[in-house]
């Protein structure tokens, strides 16, 4: 998410765990059992029955953020197990410290390593981050001036380019909020009404990969992302166009794919339409040269 | 005398099993002896169990007391021996006698009066319980024994002093294990408290976190 200060970057990310399905008993535990073993669960509070979310601050030592010690203990990446791990001001993270989540994002699990012995601890989580568009974060915002020159923006963002933001599927801006739908009327969309779409796209993805290691979209082979989502030519041309006008690369087009094909299942649509489409390659706002 | 007992140390975010023994042989002089692999906090456990002890109206043995972690190459660090050393010193000096011992691994840290602090790790420790043939139960601090006894196949126990242990353990008294509440809990404690409809203005931003929700993690 890359949007000024107060935009409700945090407000977003906070609350994303309450549109994931539903923590079965054993992710319960599972959760749960590494809050007991570093003393984090509540009083009155014996079981974690929701999904964790953890916004650890940016000046998170290594194993503050994957784990270690002595004896080695789990750190943030598995205290969010089944859950979000939010990384806020993510450009201002020591640059080793994110280098070292992506293992952990490709196998779900974090293995650290001692001389004598390996411990290895869960870490399957969601991982939302965000950032200002500029040093100041006034970039492009109606309600102040930003005032930094394109050197210091360039060198603000290419802090974020690399292996780890490869792997992030979606970016997108989030702007100031107008006074006016702040203050105003009508209450925005509600986490049921989002959960049902969410749930509705997730079962016709538990149909799609029934007998398949794969289980969500975003986890599809290349392979599979050539079986399922197929265009027709008029879909073949708009990516086409986009990839060459935007500079996007070979990992981005399969992204691309995966992201619309989400998108059609969330309206039940057998064929990835040029609108599913379209919005797929808006989510990939990062990969274009819009910052430099 | 010797005195065994069963308790658990944590290697990570597991328990494995580890022995306490403890033997209590005359000597000139008082002294305590603890080989295994103990770290600090283990080291600081023979002056806490020492004080819990006699604050509740035990004895501190004028003997040599060798305490023994087994297996030894497993590195212990937690203040959770307490309760197993204090019972061993009690059941080695013939203070206390108990046919439970050997059906019950006990955990925990001991503050000085003789009350259970919380242990880190329970559910992890009753999780392998479990798993142990011959066991029958555990004795789980008061206050973590509520996600202990989520796990089934034990049965968890919840003390909250040294001097409840030893009256459990020499069967003056019983004591009810706790229910597993796994269902209730779920029940209870599956709601968020907080929801996107606070979250005004940003209908773009939430169509997006709601594709990213539904693609999967
Ligand atoms: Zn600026």
């Amino acid at each position: 998410m890359i949007g000024p200060p107060g935009s409700g970057k945090t407000m977003l990310a906070k609350r994303m765990p309450t549109i994931l399905p539903d923590l079965n008993p054993g992710e319960s535990i599972e959760t749960t059992r590494i809050y007991s073993t570093v003393g984090r669960l509540k009083p009155g509070q014996p079981l974690l029955a929701t999904r964790p979310f953890r916004a650890p601050h940016h000046t998170i030592s290594n194993a503050g953020l994957v784990g270690g010690g002595s004896v080695p203990g789990p750190g943030e990446i598995s205290l969010a197990h089944n859950g979000v791990l939010f990384l806020d001001e993510l450009p201002e993270f020591n640059r080793q410290t994110l280098e070292v989540l992506r293992q952990p994002l490709e196998d779900g699990t974090v293995t650290i390593s001692r001389a004598l012995s390996s411990t290895t601890f869960p870490a399957n989580f969601m991982l939302i981050a965000a950032l200002n568009p500029c040093p100041c974060g006034y970039r492009g915002d109606p309600r102040r001036n930003c005032h930094c020159t394109p050197p210091q923006i360039e060198r603000y963002m290419s802090k974020i380019s690399g292996p780890l933001i490869d792997r992030i599927d979606i970016h997108i801006e989030v702007p100031s909020v107008p006074f006016r739908d702040l203050s105003g009327g009508k209450p925005g969309t509600s986490s049921a009404e989002m959960r049902e779409q969410v749930m509705s796209a997730r079962r016709i993805q538990s149909t799609r990969f029934a007998g398949s290691r794969t289980r969500h979209n975003a986890d599809m082979t290349h392979r599979q992302t050539r079986q399922f989502c197929r265009l027709d030519d008029e879909g073949r041309n708009l990516l086409k166009a986009s990839m060459t006008e935007l500079g996007l690369s070979a990992r981005a087009h399969d992204k691309i794919l995966r992201t619309a094909r989400t998108i059609a299942d969330q309206e039940a649509s057998d064929a990835i339409e040029p609108m599913h489409l379209n919005e797929a390659v808006n989510y990939r706002m990062l990969d274009r040269d819009l910052w430099t | 005398m010797l005195a065994k007992l069963q308790t658990f140390s944590l290697l990570g975010i597991d328990a494995v099993p580890v022995e306490v023994e403890v033997d209590v042989s005359p000597a000139g002089l008082p002294k305590n002896v603890l080989v295994g692999l103990p770290e600090a906090a283990v080291k600081e456990s023979t002056h806490r169990v020492e004080r819990a002890m006699v604050n509740s109206g035990f004895v501190r043995p004028q003997s040599r007391v060798v305490i023994n972690l087994a297996p030894a190459d497993l590195p212990k660090d937690a203040a959770s021996f307490d309760l197993p050393i204090a019972l061993g010193i009690l059941a080695g000096s013939g203070q206390i006698e108990s046919d439970r011992l050997g059906q019950y691994a006990v955990v925990g840290e001991l503050a000085l009066d003789g009350t259970m602090r919380p242990t880190k790790g329970a559910l992890s420790m009753a999780m392998t319980a479990a798993k142990q043939d011959g066991l029958r139960g555990m004795l789980v601090p008061s206050p973590s024994a509520g996600e202990a006894a989520v796990v089934e196949g034990i049965d968890v126990m919840a003390v909250s002093s040294l001097t409840q242990a030893v009256s459990f353990l020499t069967g003056e008294i019983d004591i009810e294990p706790c229910p597993s509440r796994l269902d209730d809990l779920f029940r209870e404690l599956a709601v968020y408290d907080f929801d996107f409809s606070d979250v005004r203005g940003q209908e773009m931003a939430k169509r997006a976190l709601c594709v990213a929700a539904a693609g999967g993690p």
